[in-house]
């Protein structure tokens, strides 16, 4: 459990989780989430409930190196580590959002077809990875395209959002969800997308 | 119970009022006082309760004082 | 060369040299411009110790990639040199058109050093840059050169120039353009008075080459859509300008008055954007090609003017017990007339006031009195009676009289109107920015603690401030070099600012790119600083903020926890516990130049 001095944070990693869960970007025991300050981070613990967060699911460990419960911690604190040590993130949410994973399947690049969802996103990279979770292949690329992008799809696996808050990624996450679904279901009256993603998209 | 709301800026001309005083049942919460005051609970404010950072689902008490502005800054 | 100008020009007043310098692409692209390209000269160039008042003293306009294209509030102007209130390292950052109009003559930077033997003034134009004779204008106030000089070199010319204030080495003497806006802060108007340079005119018509047009159309389209939506840049802003601040700041209990004896202020109604906007507002405006216009054209009778703007209202106003908007807005165009930055001059004033009122010394002057406020300006800006003192600024002059801690400064520099015992994140920026007390080069904390852009964090925790004051530093720090406007940065982040960047200069730059060039700048203004011999102990606050539990409203009892603050802070940034930029964190961000210092 993280130091009594970081309830505000815990608190706010409660709320964050539940929404997360609630909003079908997770399921019950997957996905990750953690913040930064100064030099330690406060991670969910491995396996932990993100929709039903307790104290004890709260792991404090270093920026730098295991220190405390590390065992506890997600088996992807390592590439948490990287992405705060590569940007400038206070806040990162691993996710599992169900259609924008089966559009990574199916392409390289998330682009939004809807209005309210280009406005935040102009474009998702989908990264595809030999090995699925917590390799060191992750941990040296992610950092390298989230300097340029909040949030991107890592191939068949899931979403990594960073931002100064959590709330941040999270509004990144269900965002990117939202421009998967509308695409999706756009496609389901057979329809090609394509046309639909505005060739200015791509100057971003 | 009585809550003491006070407006600024551009709210002043939309509730047509500087302060108001509000008589509201008993577990109204911060959005009951906004739609008494006409002021739609889906728009952006900044709302201090006593002077603390209120959220609209938060419950007020007998004697508050509701501050309301819009998204405001400068310095 | 898309985007800079790709000319340097330095001119030696002193021998009357002017030269081209060699226009060095690398540090450009480093340091971007405007404020981080100041900070690079005068780290190369300057001698530890150096007297900001001594010829040895450079001054550097500069601007930026950004400053005249269509990218948003892109119409600003930035100053650099070695501060005589403060000793620091100083910036001062100024809206209008000057800047726009200096890049126009085909510039990016103009580096001043040594004495004219005679007052003069210097003509930059795409014709040409000449020393010009200002013998005849010296004396005169800033209304009055602005307009001979426009006379002289034409109306389509812009003015940069000092009064009174300037020419009589008032240690927060600012530089005034377009005799309503200011490069105000750390004295740089002294600076520039001491070398004998009146002036500054800027003239020309060349315009910014833009590496690709095509990108930079549609991000700055995208970039306005975002300004015209976000209810601050949209509405906030232009219909209440930016002293609407004044009543909620008051109500949250961090509105300080009467010298920050009190955080609250019982008449901040009357001088509120609401009554500035009902009272004595003309107009609104705005500076070059800025959508935002949150400039305020005013009237009172007898005269016309701009502002006060928020900071300056309560400068000279509740900080003085003074609730007259009348007074403080002819304060306001006084300030602007003899060239004097209205927070110091306001910061020292209420200073003096409170050594009269507790009968440490008297200055002749107490809380309330807006007459004898206007008076006591005049006095400062031509070192008359106390106000040769006052002209000192407030940390000399309640030192001199035995009462230091009465001088509400960081590092020398009067503090801005927020009172950070209810915003602890505030109390830490103003305690770590490079300049001095600053409530912007520190990190504008209050837009997370109290406004809630871009999300609100608890403004009593002390906890993981640290974190998020760097990363608002390496921002602002990034803004000033570009240069653009703190405003659009409620509405844009680093990711508009990148695409911007790349598409003008053609350079391809990562949002993450943009915040490690702020971090960049904000570890070199550090290093010089530390070179100057400042330290941890000198990141702290008036003893005041520190032990004096707020007496007021939401905020009681409260104090700034600073020290905690500051390991977080340090650690952050990769400083030692004694605030100085360790070695690894230099060279990560590829500040090789500091290492061997």
């Amino acid at each position: 459990m993280a130091s009594e001095k970081y309830r505000e944070l815990m608190e706010e990693m409660k709320r964050i989780g539940r929404i997360v869960f609630q909003a079908g970007l997770n399921n019950s025991h997957s996905g990750n989430m953690s913040v930064r300050v100064g030099r330690r981070i406060l991670i969910t613990r491995r396996g932990s409930m993100l929709g039903f967060l307790k104290d004890e699911d709260i792991i404090e460990t270093g920026l730098e190196q295991d220190d405390s419960g590390i065992s506890l911690a997600s088996t992807e604190v390592a590439v948490h580590r990287a992405i705060y040590k590569g940007t400038s993130a206070l806040a990162i949410i691993h996710s599992h959002p169900i259609t924008a994973i089966a559009l990574s399947i199916v392409q390289d690049e998330i682009v939004p077809i809807d209005v309210e969802g280009s406005y935040y996103i102009r474009r998702v990279p989908v990264i595809e990875f030999e090995f699925g979770t917590g390799s060191k292949e992750m941990e040296e690329v992610l950092p390298k395209y989230l300097k340029n992008y909040r949030i991107v799809m890592v191939k068949g696996h899931g979403a990594f959002a960073i931002g100064d808050f959590l709330e941040e990624a999270l509004h990144y996450t269900h965002v990117l969800e939202n421009i998967a679904q509308i695409t999706w279901r756009v496609r389901a009256m057979g329809i090609d997308t394509r046309q639909f993603e505005r060739e200015y998209f791509h100057k971003w | 119970m009585k809550v003491q709301c006070r407006l600024f800026a551009s709210l002043r001309e939309k509730v047509g009022a500087k302060e108001k005083l509000l008589d509201l049942p008993r577990g109204a919460r911060v959005s009951d006082a906004l739609a008494s005051l006409g002021l739609p609970s889906e728009g952006s404010y900044i709302l201090l309760r006593n002077g603390v950072h209120a959220e609209l689902h938060e419950p007020l008490s007998e004697g508050d004082v509701l501050s309301v502005f819009p998204l405001i800054a400068g310095g | 060369m898309a985007g800079w100008m790709g000319r340097v020009v330095r001119v030696d007043l002193s021998s009357g040299e002017i030269r081209d310098e060699p226009f060095d692409q690398d540090v450009w692209r480093r340091f971007l411009g405007g404020r981080g390209f100041g900070a690079k000269v005068l780290w190369d160039e300057l001698r530890p110790g150096v007297d900001p008042l001594s010829p040895e003293n450079r001054l550097i306009f500069a601007v930026g990639p950004l400053t005249g294209t269509t990218a948003a509030t892109s119409g600003r102007g930035s100053v650099s040199t070695k501060s005589p209130l403060t000793g620091t390292i100083t910036d001062a950052n100024t809206g209008g058109k000057f800047g726009v109009i200096f890049k126009k003559a085909g510039l990016d930077a103009l580096i001043i050093q040594g004495k004219a033997p005679k007052p003069v003034y210097l003509l930059v134009s795409d014709e040409g840059i000449q020393i010009k004779d200002a013998s005849d204008l010296w004396g005169k106030n800033t209304d009055e050169t602005t307009d001979l000089l426009l006379e002289r070199e034409g109306s389509r010319a812009s003015v940069a120039c000092i009064g009174p204030a300037g020419e009589n080495l008032v240690r927060y003497a600012a530089i005034i353009n377009e005799k309503h806006r200011a490069f105000a802060r750390g004295g740089v108007g002294a600076v520039m008075g001491s070398k004998n340079l009146k002036a500054v005119v800027a003239r020309g018509l060349r315009t910014v080459e833009i590496a690709d047009k095509e990108r930079m159309k549609f991000v700055t389209y995208e970039a306005n859509k975002w300004l015209r939506a976000h209810p601050i840049t949209s509405k906030g802003l232009p219909e209440f300008g930016t002293s609407v601040l004044v009543n909620i700041m008051n109500e949250a209990g961090i509105f300080p008055s009467y010298n920050f004896r009190q955080n609250m202020f019982e008449f901040a109604e009357e001088v509120s954007g609401e009554a500035i906007t009902e009272k004595i507002l003309v107009r609104k405006d705005g500076c070059w090609g800025c959508i935002i216009q949150c400039a305020r054209r005013t009237r009172i009778p007898g005269d016309e003017g701009e502002g006060p703007e928020y900071e300056t209202n309560w400068a000279l106003g509740p900080n003085c017990g003074i609730h007259d908007l009348e007074i403080i807005t002819r304060a306001n165009y006084l300030c602007n007339r003899l060239g004097i930055d209205t927070m110091s001059a306001g910061g020292t004033i209420s200073c003096a006031m409170e050594m009269t009122e507790l009968g440490y010394y008297d200055a002749g002057i107490r809380f309330g009195e807006g007459d004898k406020l206007l008076e006591y300006l005049k006095k400062i800006a031509y070192r008359e009676g106390i106000g040769d003192e006052l002209a000192e600024g407030s940390l000399r002059f309640a030192t001199k009289h035995g009462h230091p801690e009465l001088s509400m400064t960081v590092k020398g520099q009067e503090l801005a109107a927020y009172d950070p015992r209810g915003a602890q994140g505030q109390g830490l920026a103003y305690a770590t920015t490079n300049r001095g007390g600053c409530h912007l080069r520190g990190g504008y904390l209050i837009g997370r603690e109290l406004l809630g852009v871009p999300r609100m964090i608890d403004r009593f925790s002390a906890v993981g401030k640290g974190s998020h004051t760097a990363i608002l530093q390496n921002l602002g720090a990034a803004l000033d070099s570009l240069v653009v406007c703190r405003f659009a940065s409620f509405a844009l982040n680093e990711i508009v600012w990148g695409r911007l960047l790349t598409a003008v200069t053609g350079v391809k730059y990562d949002p993450e790119d943009v915040l490690e060039a702020g971090d960049r700048i904000f570890n070199i203004e550090r290093m010089f600083n530390v070179r100057e011999g400042f330290s941890r102990k000198d990141d702290t606050l008036p003893r005041r903020l520190l032990e004096e539990p707020a007496p007021m409203g939401p905020t009681k009892g409260r104090v700034v926890e600073l020290d905690r603050m500051l390991d977080e802070f340090y650690e952050f940034r990769g400083w030692d516990s004694n605030g100085v930029p360790k070695p690894e964190t230099l060279r990560r961000l590829g500040l090789e130049e500091c290492l061997n210092g």
